[in-house]
C-alpha cells in the first residue's frame, strides 16, 4: 500500500503521466505564471508609479484599462484602480480660486473617463457575489485647501461657484463650458456644489460614479439555495451516512447564514441606497466627503 | 517539477528586473505606462468613438417650444402698460376639460425652476433635463429682469379675493397675489407646480395641480403670477374649474369673451 506522501507526489509529477505532465497541467502552470507576472505588474509596479509625475494620467488610465478588460471579462473588474487623492493648495483672489477650483472638478472628471463607463469603482467580489457595493459610492480626487487668511471679492457662495462652471470655458478646450464638459463630454454627468468656499478652509472634490447596479440575487445564490436543498435532502432521508449528514449539516447551515445576510443585505440596499442617474462632480467640506464614505487615497499619508 | 521551477525563476526575474529598471519614466515600468496609456486612447477612439464628444444636454423639442413661449409671453406682460392684466403661454386649445399650458413634463423628463434673485431684481430660469432629468439643459438658460414670480395661492384669503375682484366683478380688500422666491414646474402625476414659502403641506402636495390652461397674470407688471388649481378654491388655489375649463366664470371663458367678459388682456 503506498503511503499518502507517495500518492500526493505522483499526483504532481509522475513519469507515467502525472498532472504536470499532462496538456492540462502545463496550461494551469502557464496561467498561474502569467498571474504572478499580472499580479507584479498591476499590482506592484503600477501603483509605485502613483509617486511619479503624472498620477492623474495614471489615474485614468487605469480606469480605462479596468473597463476595457472588463469588456472581455463579462464584466468582471479584474485590474486595480491606480488612483489617489491628490493635496492642492490654492491660492487668489475670488475669481483665481474660482478658475482653480473649476479646473480641479475638470480634471476629476477627466480621470474617471469622463464618466464613460458605469459602476468604474465597483468592488468585484462584491458584485460576483450580487452584494451591495460601497466601494462604487465615491472618490475623492482632490483634497484642496484655501491656503490664506481671507478672499479678496469675498467668500463664494455655491450657487456662485455653479454658476461659474456655467459660464466658465474648459481650461483646454476651447469653447466648450466647464458644466458641458462635465455633462455631456463623454457619459452623462451633473455637478453638484454643496458647500460655500471661505478662507483658510478644506474642500474635497469627489467623483461619484453613475450606480446603476445593486445587491440582487444571482447565480451564486441559486448553487447556494441548491447545496443546501441538497443537504437538507440527504440529512432527512437514509441516502446519508453519518459522515456525510455531519458535512451536509455543516453546508445547511452555511447555506442558512450566507442566505440570511444576503437576504438582509438586500432588503437594506432597496431600502436606503438610492440609484444615481449619473456619475457626478461633487465640491463639499473635505470631512464630510470622508464622514459620507467617500474613498481617500493619500500616497504621501 | 523542472517546469515548476523553471517557471516561477521565470517569473521571480521578471519581477526583479521590474523593480531594477521600473521605475522612472525611461524605465521599463514607464515603458509599460506608455504602451498602456496608448492602448487606453486608442480604446477610447474606438470603443466609444460617437461619444466622444457627446451632445450638449436637450429637451425635447416641444418642450423647448413651450419654455421659450413662456419666456415671451412673460415678457409681453413686463413691457405691457395694462395692470392687473391675463396673458396665455399655450397654443390654442380645443381642450373641452381642464388642461396644463405646458406639454406632458414626462415623469423624469424636464423640469423649469425659476429662481428670484433679489440682488439683481432678477428671475433666473433654469430648466433640467437629459440623463434621469437631472442635467441643466446650459442651451435654455435665461434671465428675466425686473420680475418677480407669484402665485395666485398660498392661503384662502388670497384665492377668494382674487376670485371675488377678477371673475365676480366685486371689490375686495386685501392680498390677491402671493410673490414667491422659486418656483418649480415638473411632472407629479401630471403636470405641477412647487413653490417655497407655504410648507409642504400648501400647493407642494398637490399632484398635477398644474392645469393653468397657460393663463398668467400681473398685478403690476412686475409680479408674473401662475395658476396653481386645486379642486375647490382654497389654499392650493383656484378652482380648477374656474381656471382653464369651459366653466361659465372661468378665466378662459372670459378671456375668450374680449371686452365682454371684463379680464383685461396685457
Amino acid at each position: 500500500m503506498l503511503s499518502k506522501k507517495v500518492k500526493v507526489n505522483r499526483l504532481i509529477s509522475n513519469k507515467r503521466g502525472g498532472l504536470l505532465d499532462s496538456s492540462l497541467g502545463k496550461f494551469i502552470l502557464i496561467l498561474v505564471g502569467f498571474g504572478i507576472v499580472a499580479f507584479a505588474l498591476f499590482y506592484i509596479l503600477l501603483p509605485k508609479l502613483v509617486d511619479e509625475k503624472a498620477p492623474e494620467s495614471l489615474c485614468r488610465a487605469t480606469v480605462t484599462a479596468r473597463a476595457a478588460v472588463s469588456e472581455q471579462l463579462w464584466g468582471q473588474s479584474v485590474t486595480p484602480i491606480a488612483c489617489q487623492t491628490l493635496t492642492h493648495k490654492i491660492k487668489g483672489d475670488k475669481e483665481e480660486l474660482q478658475a482653480q477650483v473649476a479646473q480641479l472638478m475638470s480634471k476629476c472628471w477627466w480621470q474617471f473617463n469622463e464618466g464613460r463607463q458605469d459602476n468604474v469603482l465597483k468592488n468585484n467580489w462584491e458584485k460576483f457575489f450580487g452584494w451591495s457595493d460601497q466601494e462604487n459610492a465615491c472618490f475623492v480626487c482632490y483634497d484642496v485647501a484655501i491656503a490664506q487668511d481671507d478672499i479678496d471679492g469675498g467668500f463664494i457662495d455655491a450657487p456662485e461657484m455653479f454658476d461659474y462652471m456655467i459660464t466658465s470655458e474648459h481650461y483646454r478646450i476651447k469653447g466648450l463650458k466647464n458644466i458641458d464638459y462635465i455633462q455631456s463630454y463623454g457619459g452623462a454627468g451633473k455637478i453638484a456644489v454643496m458647500s460655500p468656499i471661505v478662507a483658510d478652509q478644506r474642500y474635497g472634490i469627489a467623483y461619484l460614479p453613475k450606480n446603476a447596479e445593486d445587491a440582487e440575487y444571482n447565480t451564486v445564490d441559486l448553487v447556494t439555495l441548491l447545496a443546501s436543498a441538497g443537504a437538507g435532502v440527504c440529512i432527512g432521508t437514509v441516502v446519508c451516512g453519518v459522515a456525510a449528514s455531519v458535512v451536509a449539516g455543516a453546508v445547511l447551515a452555511g447555506g442558512i447564514i450566507y442566505g440570511g445576510a444576503h437576504t438582509v443585505d438586500f432588503i437594506k440596499t432597496k431600502l436606503y441606497s438610492e440609484n444615481r442617474l449619473t456619475s457626478m462632480i461633487v465640491l463639499d467640506d473635505y470631512n464630510t466627503l470622508q464622514n459620507a464614505g467617500c474613498k481617500v487615497v493619500k500616497v504621501e499619508d | 517539477m523542472n517546469f515548476v521551477v523553471a517557471f516561477v525563476l521565470i517569473a521571480l526575474t521578471l519581477l526583479v528586473l521590474g523593480f531594477a529598471f521600473g521605475l522612472g519614466d525611461s524605465g521599463l515600468a514607464g515603458k509599460i505606462v506608455k504602451a498602456f496609456q496608448g492602448k487606453t486612447d486608442q480604446f477610447i477612439k474606438d470603443y466609444d468613438q460617437e461619444a466622444y464628444r457627446g451632445e450638449l444636454v436637450k429637451v425635447p423639442e416641444e418642450h423647448q417650444q413651450a419654455i421659450l413661449r413662456l419666456n415671451e409671453t412673460i415678457y409681453q406682460m413686463l413691457s405691457s402698460s395694462r395692470k392687473d392684466c391675463f396673458a396665455n403661454y399655450a397654443p390654442v386649445s380645443l381642450e373641452s376639460s381642464p388642461y396644463s399650458g405646458l406639454p406632458p413634463l414626462l415623469g423624469k423628463g424636464t423640469s423649469i425652476v425659476m429662481l428670484y434673485d433679489s440682488g439683481e431684481d432678477a428671475t433666473n430660469v433654469r430648466v433640467y433635463g437629459g440623463a434621469g432629468g437631472e442635467q441643466l439643459v446650459t442651451t435654455l438658460l435665461f434671465s428675466i429682469p425686473h420680475m418677480h414670480p407669484c402665485v395666485i395661492a398660498g392661503n384662502a384669503e388670497i384665492t377668494n379675493n382674487f376670485y371675488t375682484k377678477f371673475l365676480m366683478k366685486q371689490p375686495v380688500s386685501g392680498s390677491y397675489h402671493a410673490g414667491v422666491n422659486q418656483i418649480q414646474l415638473k411632472d407629479d402625476d401630471g403636470n405641477a407646480l412647487r413653490t417655497v414659502g407655504f410648507g409642504e403641506k400648501v400647493i407642494n402636495d398637490q399632484e398635477g395641480n398644474l392645469l393653468d390652461g397657460g393663463w398668467l397674470f400681473t398685478p403690476d407688471n412686475r409680479h408674473i403670477c401662475f395658476f396653481p388649481t386645486s379642486s375647490s378654491t382654497n389654499e392650493h388655489g383656484l378652482d380648477v374649474e374656474l381656471v382653464s375649463s369651459l366653466e361659465e366664470n372661468s378665466i378662459r371663458l372670459k378671456m375668450a369673451a374680449g371686452v365682454a367678459g371684463g379680464l383685461v388682456s396685457c
